[in-house]
């Protein structure tokens, strides 16, 4: 016993002192194992598993692509196009911020590329129109994860692998699959987007528009002709019933290939699309590893039923839901302080499902309370990765981008509560739809 | 360390060159597979296996060249508040734990591989051709030592340039991808 716990600070002091987490994570497995008199090669058993699940192929490619549709021109035609679509608006281009950074995040997954790729575009433009410097920068620090509920997002994605991967207590499989989860994020993910833009064009009433002309907006959709129709050939693909998620990925690569290479232009075959791939593979592999080491300890908790052990231990204070998920969001908030999106999903949601679904939370709600708290978490310090970015990005001191944050930041909040308060939220278009 | 270093690029141009062959094979061969689904509905029988089994070498090499890259995740918590030789030292320690953990994971590995060479488990067929388990199971170990020993020369190197006090020593692990 003393030797578990002393092995279990040793552990998270590593970790809070830099070590990669997947090392942290094999190394807890590893000690689990040999405390349990389990050969180490146990662990690798399970981590091969990995290879049986049969969305694994989707992570690859959709992050290749997301990472494709950053280095081309998309970004500019994106915001162009919603410039003309809703720049008339008393405060539109904060509007057209929010809109295209989500459109763009749900693509690229999240991982801090969002305000790299956009932020530098739409900075100026929101400087330009009278913005006050302190408004845009939180307005597109918090847009750097903003739509990462909607489809084809990696942590949706990787949710829905680990969840369907756990166990809940009792030994079933909890209700989920990436087709929900898909669909699950939309009207969360449009909540925030609603709440953030009602703010901003409050805040901004006396900001300058952009006059609507009929001439370029059509202007500005013939230009990105190309890549409008992406999000609906996904969504119809996959919820009119021609291809699965994976088989949706493919498309979606070989899509973006013909058209940023071949008809945009904007990539070359022989020099950018290498060099993508391994950049994308750097992200895709970073996340796999951590994924199969921690295959083994999952398996190892399982097996001593500790997620069994936490839920009694948690009842033993905490009897309705509604309390639960309180503590639940307090829980997933420190840990969006500390974790980056895709470690969080990976260690937390094996020990989160069985307890949230024996408290009768189902499995697709529990995962978009997830995602809204992580996604709160990029702007949380310590660890906030919008928070670094955007201050390196803007060049702007840490205190200064916090400050900037924190309006927003509330509105999460809030919109947490609605997302948390609200199972229909996520549940009504899956039941509506029947997505199964 | 020059000779080693050359070994290092070599591998990490076979690695690279290995991925984009790899990754653009899957590609095509995944989005064949959805045109035979829809189109003809019919499939190859081994192609979902043999991608899902792909990822996993893409993930392992994916892996390595994120250890040559400084990439894996971590809580990157602690170097925003010390000294830049604080920060060094502190690399060296978790670059040497995690040599550590990989150097067990690949032995556990070896010992996974070497037990399935005994099975003679066969995990898919190519036209009649029988694909023994193991072949799709060493990048496990191959992997795991491909970290290790980056892992390790990275390490040993900034243990080296911070006793010297050489001007090298915080900076990264080389240039970028």
């Amino acid at each position: 016993m003393t030797g578990t716990v002393l092995t279990g600070i040793l552990l998270l002091a590593l970790a809070f002192l830099g070590s990669p987490l997947f090392a942290v994570i094999g190394a807890a497995a590893l000690a689990a194992f040999h405390f349990a008199g389990i050969d180490s090669s146990a662990i690798i058993v399970e981590l091969f598993r990995i290879a049986n699940a049969p969305t694994l192929l989707a992570i690859p490619l959709f992050t290749f692509a997301g990472y494709m549709l950053a280095e081309s021109r998309t970004p500019s035609r994106l915001i162009g196009l919603s410039q003309a679509l809703l720049g008339w608006i008393p405060g539109g281009v904060a509007v057209v911020t929010l809109v295209s950074c989500a459109v763009f995040t749900a693509f690229t997954g999240a991982s801090g590329v969002t305000i790299i790729a956009l932020g530098g575009l739409l900075y100026p433009i929101l400087t330009e129109q009278r913005y006050s410097e302190r408004f845009s920068l939180g307005l597109l620090t918090t847009s750097g994860s903003l739509g990462l509920l909607f489809p084809p997002s990696l942590p949706l994605i990787l949710y829905g692998m680990v969840a369907s991967n756990t166990r809940m207590i009792g030994g079933g499989v909890p209700d989920v699959s990436i087709d929900k989860l898909f669909v699950a994020g939309i009207l969360p993910g449009i909540l925030l987007v609603v709440l953030l833009s009602a703010y901003s064009i409050r805040k901004n009433a006396g900001s300058g528009t952009i006059p609507f002309s009929f001439a370029a907006a059509l202007r500005a959709l013939r230009r990105s002709a190309w890549e409008v129709p992406l999000p609906f050939i996904i969504l119809f693909g996959i919820y009119g019933g021609y291809f699965t998620a994976t088989e949706a990925a493919s498309v979606t690569v070989v899509y973006v290939l013909i058209v940023e290479v071949f008809v945009y232009g904007d990539l070359t075959l022989r020099k950018d699309i290498p060099r993508i791939m391994g950049e994308s593979l750097l992200l895709v592999g970073a996340i796999l590893i951590i994924l199969g080491c921690a295959m083994g300890l999952t398996n190892y908790l399982i097996d001593e039923q500790i997620p069994m052990k936490l839920f009694e231990f948690v009842r033993s204070f905490v009897t309705s839901k509604a309390a639960f998920l309180v503590l639940l969001n307090l829980f997933l908030i420190v840990v969006g302080m500390m974790m980056d999106i895709f470690s969080a999903i990976i260690v937390v949601v094996p020990l989160i499902i069985p307890i949230a679904t024996a408290y009768g939370i189902h499995p697709v709600h529990l995962g978009i309370i997830f995602l809204t708290n992580l996604e709160i978490g990029y702007l949380t310090p310590p660890v906030g990765l919008n928070l670094f970015i955007s201050s390196y990005r803007f060049d702007k001191s840490i205190p200064e981008v916090l400050r900037s944050v924190v309006p927003f930041f509330v509105l999460l909040l809030l919109a947490l509560v609605l997302v948390t308060y609200i199972p229909e939220l996520s549940t009504f278009l899956v039941d509506r739809l029947g997505v199964r | 360390m020059n000779f080693l270093d050359k070994l290092n690029r070599i591998v990490l141009a076979a690695e690279r060159a290995f991925l984009t062959i790899l990754f653009s094979v899957m590609i095509l061969l995944s989005f064949f597979q959805v045109v035979l689904r829809n189109f003809f509905s019919v499939g190859l029988v081994w192609a979902d296996p043999f991608l899902r089994l792909s990822v996993l070498w893409l993930g392992f090499i994916g892996a390595s060249l994120a250890t040559q890259y400084d990439k894996h995740i971590r809580i990157d918590l602690v170097g925003r508040f010390l000294s830049a030789r604080a920060a060094s030292a502190v690399s060296v320690l978790t670059g040497l734990f995690s040599t550590v953990v990989c150097v067990l994971l690949a032995e556990a590995s070896w010992t996974f591989v070497a037990n399935e060479i005994d099975f003679h488990d066969t995990i898919f067929a190519i036209a009649g051709f029988d694909v023994p388990s193991w072949w799709a199971q060493l990048i496990l170990p191959v992997g795991f030592g491909l970290m290790s020993l980056r892992l390790f020369f990275r390490s040993a190197g900034t243990a080296i340039d911070l006793v010297k006090g050489g001007k090298n020593a915080t900076e990264g692990p080389g240039e970028r991808p």
